[in-house]
């Protein structure tokens, strides 16, 4: 029979050490909150009526293998669909596989809509479709391939767009794309109130918890980039999620504007079909 | 001051302690004693609450040191070897340091305890070096000064003359013998130089792998422990023919042979061998001394462990620490 | 009377000289990185002080944040860890456990005074790194305001201009606030420490986990378990350099670090209270 030298440690004894315990694991489960802010995405949801509703979408495809081909006909239903309930006022489209694609979202979203649209050397289309109003396309210069840039005017009030799809694959070549895309924006706006939107695919991904390759000079073009661009503009998907698969934000939205208000926005998970890879950036702008 | 009942010790699957019976009262010197790997440090670790006693009963001071061990340190002091320091500290500060520290944060130490301390043990010369730079003997003896640094009712030290010169053996014994005229003071040391615990303790345990082999008066160790040797012409057969009679034998080196126990008769012997035609050339009895009779006992543990006195003894005549001779 | 021993024992050892002397050397290399840097990428065009850009970009404030950044993620973790490695695991294994276990002192009272001073410790080493990176900034390319642009080095990721003043107010904020969160790779040394009794495992073991748990929470593949690596939230003090500052993440992560050190903390007094020594 073992004496009291030998037997168990009794609980008393732990209590100490077993309450630190405890109060460890509440603090830490009281620090999760600091990850679960995670953003979630755009929610589907009425569009505030004083309110402009800006969309942004890379409609094509990536296919196995590194392969891009554009918006099929199967995507096409997905996107006129999607469109229809998001109810937007203005889209930016990139990556649309031919004009006839286009008259069936102008169709499908009403009689009031206009469009603008440009083939670019790839075969593949941007176009920027706008709920009435009238859109009038102005040259930008060097960025003339990868940019369609319009004024879209409707009720008084005067947006110029410019809806951009960067190079892919040189960070130099974006670079360039995008600042030139800056400068032919900026521009044009002149005067106290002018409104310009600057949007697409930009093709660079930033995301603060990524850590890539920080010193190659891809890498610190792409920041020089969008440190140029966000210093006239302000970044309407900052800290509202990932766009592109898998798990990127390279799709923007970026505002001039010296009074505004931003909305809901966020990109609208779970709407792609057969092989996007994109989700659409959506935002809603009260503008004065 | 310690009392253990029936103590055990296991680490996993080995005992390393196993059903030891110990009691040391105040003022008393007792000497634990036994090979490397016999349970002596388990015994004292076991006493310092370091070991939880997986059998048994064990007190220090009334306490049980796995529990109280704050309260066994206040009336006990520890000495473990190899004597570990702070390389960085001087001798003066270990003892300041070590002494002052007290359950209820209170400096502990008298004034002037320090100095005594050092001067006992010879280090008032070097209090303020760093130990860094002492030798293994320095580092004993400070060890032994911290530990009596303030004043302990039971004293406790493993191995206490390992690397200490000759006269410094002797004067450890006289600062114990001291303490214990002055203060009353109780000391348990382990040790396998077997001549500082004949000359100093009241009592002796021995153990052997983690069993008490022996446990007494060191002179009850050696009483009437007397063994037989002859010297025949053929020392081989004679070994044959004296088992044959019933008397076991054991080679002594230089052609002798060694009959176990005392009490033969010499007339059998010799008419026994005679008969076989053997010479019987010399026949004589031996006493053994302390040291020798601890290393028969460890010897014939190898065969019968237990704390009762074996009449079965083989013999060899052999000096110096049990140790070394058992390896050998 | 133990912490006054331990102190002078801490203050007699080589560690702390060691760290000092490490991170100064860690500095003289982030210097020497950027003034190369500024010689050969811009073929000596640009003066050192403004290095590839200009002024507003780069100054001495800069360059302690650069170097603070990766001191405090690469190199004070390794110097804390081997503080708690040593602290427990290194005392057993040189037998001076047994020479403090000896007197009438408590397990938790030699923990909590071992933890306190090792704490103590890793705060002024914090604090002296960052007063070191400022000292060669002020001194070598002198201060100005500091402004923070996405992507380089993840700092921000919106641009953050802070004027010189403002800055050094945060400077010294962050120094209590990255002290919290070397706090945990701290803890989790002594974790490690009062079970392993040897020190080198113990430091070694300290060292290599850190390092896997940073990895493992920088790479974005591991998003899940991110959220529950103490690691993931020790750069928090990031957040301090922001215009607006997010109060409510500072508090959050600074729970979950001080939740994460608590916890090591009581696994390792629980070991250390119950273990034998032998």
């Amino acid at each position: 029979m073992p004496s009291a030298s030998a037997s168990a440690i009794p609980f008393g004894r732990r209590l100490p050490e077993g309450l630190l315990i405890l109060l460890g694991l509440f603090l830490i489960a009281l620090g999760r909150g600091a990850f679960s802010a995670r953003p979630t995405g755009f929610t589907l949801a009425p569009k505030p009526v004083d309110a402009v509703r800006v969309v942004t979408w890379n409609v094509g495809g990536a296919e196995r293998g590194g392969k891009w081909r554009s918006m099929d006909d199967h995507s096409l239903e997905t996107v006129k669909a999607v469109l229809l309930e998001l109810n937007p006022d203005l889209v930016l489209l990139q990556e649309i596989g031919d004009r006839d694609q286009l008259e069936v979202l102008i169709d499908a979203l009403g009689e009031t809509w206009v469009l603008s649209s440009r083939l670019r050397s790839s075969g593949r289309r941007l176009a920027i479709l706008a709920r009435g109003g009238e859109l009038d396309r102005f040259l930008l210069g060097g960025a003339a391939q990868s940019a369609l840039a319009v004024h879209w005017t409707s009720q008084d009030r005067k947006i110029s767009v410019l809806n951009l799809h960067a190079d892919a694959f040189s960070a130099s070549t974006r670079n360039e794309e995008l600042g030139q895309s800056v400068d032919g924006l900026l521009r044009v706006l002149n005067g106290e109130g002018a409104i310009g939107l600057l949007g697409g695919d930009f093709n660079l991904d930033l995301d603060l918890d990524k850590r890539g390759d920080l010193f190659s000079d891809d890498q610190q073009l792409d920041v020089e980039s969008y440190n140029y661009a966000t210093s006239q503009f302000e970044d309407l998907g900052l800290g509202r999620g990932n766009t592109a698969a898998p798990d990127r934000r390279i799709d923007y939205l970026l505002l001039h504007a010296g009074q505004y208000t931003l909305g809901a926005g966020g990109p609208l998970k779970g709407r792609r079909s057969g092989q996007m890879d994109h989700d659409p950036l959506v935002v809603d702008l009260h503008l004065p | 001051m310690i009392s253990a009942k029936g103590l055990g010790h296991r680490f996993g699957e080995r005992k390393a302690l196993d059903g030891i019976d110990f009691e040391l009262g105040a003022g008393e010197i007792a000497a634990l004693v036994g090979p490397n790997g016999s349970g002596k440090t388990t015994f004292l670790s076991c006493a310092a609450g370091f070991l939880r006693p997986s059998s048994g009963e064990l007190r220090v001071g009334g306490f049980e040191p796995w529990r109280d061990r704050r309260r066994v340190m206040e009336r006990a002091r520890f000495a473990f070897a190899p004597p570990a320091l702070f390389e960085g500290l001087t001798a003066r500060e270990h003892l300041r340091y070590l002494g002052n520290i007290s359950r209820k944060g209170r400096p502990r130490l008298r004034a002037g305890e320090i100095e005594e301390a050092l001067e006992r043990v010879g280090l008032s010369e070097r209090a303020d070096e760093r130990v860094g730079a002492f030798s293994f003997g320095m580092r004993q003896r400070l060890a032994l000064a911290q530990a009596l640094t303030p004043r302990p009712e039971l004293l406790v030290l493993d191995e206490p003359t390992d690397g200490l010169d000759p006269l410094a053996v002797l004067e450890l014994r006289k600062i114990l013998v001291r303490l214990r005229e002055e203060f009353g003071l109780a000391v348990l040391l382990s040790s396998h130089l077997l001549i500082e615990v004949d000359l100093l303790v009241d009592h002796l345990l021995v153990l052997n792998e983690g069993r008490c082999l022996f446990k007494g008066q060191p002179h009850e160790l050696s009483k009437g422990n007397r063994v037989t040797r002859l010297r025949a012409s053929d020392t081989e057969r004679a070994a044959s023919v004296l088992l044959a009679a019933g008397w076991s034998t054991v080679p002594a080196g230089n052609g002798e042979l060694q009959l176990a126990g005392t009490a033969h008769d010499l007339e059998q012997v010799r008419t026994k061998l005679n008969a076989a035609g053997i010479r019987l050339d010399g026949y004589w009895e031996q006493s053994l001394s302390f040291e020798q009779a601890l290393l028969e006992r460890l010897k014939a543990a190898r065969r019968n462990s237990s704390c009762e006195a074996d009449s079965s003894i083989s013999v060899t005549m052999t000096a110096g620490p049990i140790a070394k001779d058992l390896e050998a | 009377m133990i912490a006054r021993l331990e102190c002078v024992r801490m203050l007699r050892s080589r560690r702390p000289a060691l760290a000092v002397a490490s991170l100064v050397f860690f500095l003289a290399l982030m210097l020497l990185g950027f003034y190369t840097y500024a010689q050969t990428q811009t073929g000596g065009e640009v003066d050192f002080r403004y290095t590839y850009e200009n002024r507003s970009y780069f100054n001495g404030l800069t360059f302690a944040l650069y170097a603070f950044y990766f001191g405090f993620q690469l190199v004070l973790p390794i110097f804390v860890a081997a503080e708690g490695g040593v602290h427990l695991a290194g005392e057993t294994s040189a037998g001076t456990m047994r020479l403090l276990l000896a007197r009438p002192l408590s397990r938790a009272r030699l923990f909590s005074t071992k933890l306190s001073l090792a704490l103590a410790y890793s705060t002024a080493l914090t604090g002296g790194f960052l007063a070191l990176a400022l000292g060669v900034g002020l001194v070598a390319v002198g201060w100005g305001d500091v402004d923070l642009y996405p992507g380089v080095l993840q700092m921000s990721e919106r641009h953050e201009h802070l004027d010189q003043a403002l800055a050094l107010q945060r400077f010294l904020w962050i120094w209590p606030v990255a002290s919290l969160a070397m706090t945990a790779p701290l803890c989790l040394s002594f974790l490690l420490s009062a079970y392993l009794r040897s020190p080198v495992n113990a430091v070694a073991c300290s060292v290599a986990l850190y390092l896997v748990l940073f990895v493992v929470s920088e790479i974005h593949f591991f998003e899940e378990l991110r959220p529950w690596l103490f690691t993931s939230s020790m750069s928090y003090w990031r957040e301090l350099l922001r215009e607006e500052i997010d109060w409510k993440a500072v508090h959050q992560s600074a729970a979950s670090l001080a939740g994460w050190s608590i916890l090591f903390s009581g696994l390792a007094l629980a070991r250390f209270r119950h273990r034998e020594e032998p």
